[in-house]
């Protein structure tokens, strides 16, 4: 073992263990709901990243509680249908319940991605910053703070927490913040060799990209499709690269890919529409603008419906 | 043994290198003061509620107008203000137009001027509309928009027995003068916004839409009927003539439309119209020379970003920043997506560049917007003003702010832009809940000052400071086209390089800039060939003009003034 190390060793504090006296408090988390769910079910999370984000973040929804305490259990029960009767806001407080009652990082979880759900980001937090103190490695609670972080704007804060987790859903939220916050990206270009997909992102995102990050990225990409000839993220971004470059075969092919690959690839059909359009192939244009707007209406139909589902914890 | 190095290790040295250029730039070219003090330019612009808005209206803010009313051949100012719910018939403020007296002397004169008018103003346009010498304006209202004739330096309300509806309530929201059919009288094209009606309107966090990242918000745009945009024919004799059905006008439904201007973006002569839609596709109206339009946003590459995601468009941007020919297209957006830079490939086609041009930088909620040559390069910059929707983000730490920079990109000449706000200083800088934007010359010096509405605020003047290159700038006069020339276009070659640029009415954010073209010529002392094409199609070309100075060129007439 080195010195260095060694010296960082002693240095880092021993984990803090939860004990009897560390009662969660969560009164920060306490909210009003000041909208009826009853008459109000369709209140939404217009412009929330939340929904979608957990879902790329591969967050669980609510599961039945292992919990030793029965109470807790029920409540945790209560909660999850509450919320499949389509009562969220009676649900989070039966959820906050049974995480007051056994803080496991099941419950705290279980509470904060439902906040985060329903676009109460702040009061997640909360629940989070607390289930953290006592499971510091858990890697599900890192990812719902970076994830509260983000949907507060906090990019900075989002990205350490993101970095923090080692798996590829950390590399999601990197590419969340990549894409909200492109001023980061050159920060995390070195941090992302682990992910040649996700380097390229950053490099291509940095603001001031210069030819020598193009060059860098495109060959990152073609690495990726070397080993998955399906990634279909890939070959868009690929096909976006050579766009930009004003390469329209390749970025044809690029686009053809990514369409092979995931035929509702909503951006690549519109994408290659355009490049037939300009090319004068006015036919195989209006193909890929019928799936495009096909998918276009259907992505909104469902984000709207989404939203009706959600409701809001709403400040005023 | 020795390693041999490779450029990129030299990489932060070359990045340090680039920084300390950056700043020995700043230092020696970036001098901007906000000068609306200086210049008794302080009115706090009056629109909807401070702190809390209950409804859209409150929201979308005013533009203004740099344009000699007078022909006393200094610009005045015009500012429009709105009004506040419930406000009692005497505390609704009028328009504000300061009487330009000489550098940095200005006198408000909108009462004796016939502009002392009020109501819900959104924004305005300049043109000619009778061709006797003297700018008209349209400015659009939330209620009835409204046509005023200038009659010799004093307006009269022309609406009664213009053609235009006199009744009713429509949300106008941007306008533009444009002599789309040739015929040497402007036309006037109105955006409308929402089909809104206050005392229907649902509350705030009353309806889905009304509720944003947790905020209970004013209502809108979505989830309120879309409305539709208006063309009307100038019949030559101080009357207009609604067009839009049998123009192609109403042809792409409604939109929620905002920003709206005309310019010929594929060179064959003939103005098309841009409008700048929220939350909906943004609209190209191409002409087709025989009195009619097809919409073409979405084909063109112009209508949504480069994926096909809807934007939430606001103001607009003309100006060739690439030096290919053909005039581009900004558009600023909601926050958290970028601001589009559709750079126009041949006339038919655009891309939508924003990303790799560096303007992902900031995702502001961006307002006015312009292209100009701040420090003389023979480049085109960029502004955007910026200010957000809800007054409510302050108080939700969503890590976004209300008041927001006017951010200034400099463009490097190689397709990208260079974020320079900070250095640019507080001129810029400091936040503000921005809306309209102009540009023109107020102090007669040559150089164009920058107008920003402000919304509950004080306006901001910035006045450019820097050292000099050398520039030009162009004013027209039409004759048989439309007097104040609206649709020249104008091919520059100097020092090697070719600029192009438009006489345009409305455009940026509900705001008309300076019936002028300005051009910096960074070192060249001459301009080598200056081309004009009236806007009824007359070719002018002139040879060796000196830098430096001011021209106003007549149709029909020579090279010299």
């Amino acid at each position: 073992m080195t010195w260095p190390l060694l010296f960082a060793l002693l240095q880092t504090p021993a984990p803090k263990q939860p004990s009897l006296f560390d009662k969660p408090d969560f009164s920060e988390a306490k909210f009003e709901v000041s909208v009826d769910a009853g008459t109000h079910a369709s209140a939404s999370a217009a412009g929330s990243v939340n929904v979608p984000s957990l879902a790329l973040l591969h967050l669980p929804a609510p599961r039945a509680s292992t919990s030793p305490n029965p109470q807790a259990r029920a409540d945790h029960d209560e909660a999850r249908r509450l919320e499949n009767a389509g009562q969220p806001a009676a649900a989070a407080t039966f959820f906050a319940r049974a995480a007051e009652r056994d803080p496991s990082p099941a419950h705290v979880l279980d509470a904060a991605v439902h906040l985060l759900a329903h676009g109460a980001p702040k009061r997640a937090e909360v629940f989070l910053e607390h289930g953290l103190r006592a499971n510091s490695d858990n890697a599900d609670l890192r990812l719902a703070l970076g994830l509260s972080h983000f949907a507060q704007g906090r990019h900075e804060r989002a990205k350490d927490a993101f970095l923090a987790v080692a798996d590829a859903r950390g590399l999601e939220g990197l590419a969340l913040i990549i894409e909200a916050a492109p001023a980061l990206a050159p920060s995390l270009i070195d941090s992302l060799e682990r992910s040649p997909y996700h380097q390229a992102l950053a490099l291509l995102r940095s603001p001031g990209r210069d030819d020598d990050a193009e060059q860098r990225a495109e060959s990152l990409l073609l690495r990726v499709i070397d080993r998955t000839p399906d990634s279909y993220k890939a070959h868009f971004e690929l096909a976006r690269l050579y766009t930009d470059q004003k390469r329209a075969a390749p970025a044809e092919r690029a686009l053809l890919s990514a369409i092979q690959a995931n035929p509702d690839h909503e951006m690549a059909h519109f994408r290659l529409a355009h490049i037939y359009q300009r090319s004068g192939r006015k036919a195989e244009a209006a193909v890929h603008f019928d799936a495009y707007r096909r998918l276009h209406a259907s992505r909104l139909a469902a984000e709207e419906n989404e939203r009706k589902r959600r409701i809001l914890f709403i400040e005023r | 043994m020795r390693t041999r190095r490779s450029w990129k290790d030299y990489t932060p040295l070359v990045i340090a290198a680039s920084s300390l250029a950056l700043l020995a730039f700043a230092a020696a070219v970036l001098r901007f003061a906000d000068v609306s003090e200086a210049w008794s330019l302080r009115p706090a612009i009056v629109f909807g509620a401070v702190e809390s808005k209950q409804f859209v209206l409150e929201s979308t803010g005013t533009g203004a107008a740099i344009f000699d009313y007078d022909n006393d051949g200094r610009n005045d100012l015009l500012v429009l203000q709105g009004s506040r719910l419930n406000a009692s018939a005497a505390a609704i403020p009028s328009l504000l137009l300061f009487h330009n007296d000489g550098p940095g002397k200005f006198r408000e004169v909108a009462k004796e001027a016939g502009l002392g008018v009020s109501g819900w103003a959104q924004a305005v346009c300049a043109g000619d509309i009778d061709n006797d010498g003297f700018t008209d304006l349209a400015v659009t209202y939330y209620g009835v928009s409204r046509i005023f004739l200038n009659q010799k330096g004093r307006f009269v309300d022309h609406t009664p027995v213009s053609g235009l509806p006199n009744s009713g309530i429509r949300w106008g929201s941007g306008c533009a003068f444009t002599d789309y059919d040739r015929d040497g009288f402007l036309d006037l094209f109105l955006a409308n916004y929402i089909d809104f009606d206050l005392k229907t309107a649902p509350k705030p966090g009353s309806l889905p839409e009304c509720i944003w990242k947790g905020l209970a918000i004013m209502c809108g745009p979505k989830g309120l009927p879309m409305a539709r945009n208006v063309l009307y024919r100038n019949l030559g004799n101080r009357r207009f003539e609604d067009v839009s059905a049998k123009a192609g006008i109403l042809k792409p439904g409604p939109r929620y439309g905002l920003g709206a201007t005309a310019a010929d973006f594929n060179n064959d002569g003939w103005p098309d119209l841009y409008v700048a839609c929220d939350q909906t596709p943004s609209l190209l109206y191409q002409n087709q020379k025989n009195g009619t339009f097809v919409e073409r946003g979405l084909e063109a590459g112009v209508a949504l970003d480069s994926n096909g995601r809807t934007q939430a468009g606001m103001g607009i941007a003309v100006g060739d920043f690439d030096a290919n020919g053909f005039l581009d297209i900004a558009k600023t957006n909601f926050s958290g997506e970028l601001p589009s830079l559709y750079l126009n490939e041949d006339g038919e086609f655009f891309h939508d560049t924003s990303e790799p041009a560096g303007l992902g930088v900031n995702q502001l909620l961006g307002w006015g917007a312009a292209f100009l040559d701040m420090d003389e390069d023979m480049l085109p910059d960029l502004i955007l003003a910026n200010g957000h929707f809800y007054p409510e983000v302050d108080r939700a730490r969503l890590g976004e702010t209300y008041r927001q920079p006017t951010l200034l990109y400099r463009n490097l000449g190689n397709g990208k832009f260079i974020d320079i706000t900070k250095q640019a200083g507080p001129a810029f800088s400091s936040p503000k809940a921005s809306r309209g934007l102009a540009i023109g010359d107020l102090d007669e010096d040559g150089r164009p000052e920058i107008v920003i509405v402000n919304m509950n605020e004080p306006l901001t003047v910035v006045r450019n400071q820097g050292p000099r290159a050398n520039w030009v700038r162009l004013r027209f006069l039409g004759k048989p086209s439309n007097r104040s020339a609206i649709g020249t276009r104008v091919t520059l070659q100097a020092g090697g390089r070719t600029q192009t640029a438009e006489l345009a009415s409305g455009g940026s954010y509900f705001s008309q800039h300076e019936l002028a073209l300005y051009f910096g010529l960074h070192t060249a002392a001459k301009i080598d060939k200056l081309t004009i094409r009236w806007p009824l199609g007359q070719v002018q070309e002139c040879r060796g003009l000196s830098a430096n100075r001011t021209f106003t060129f007549t149709e029909g007439g020579g090279c010299l003034p």
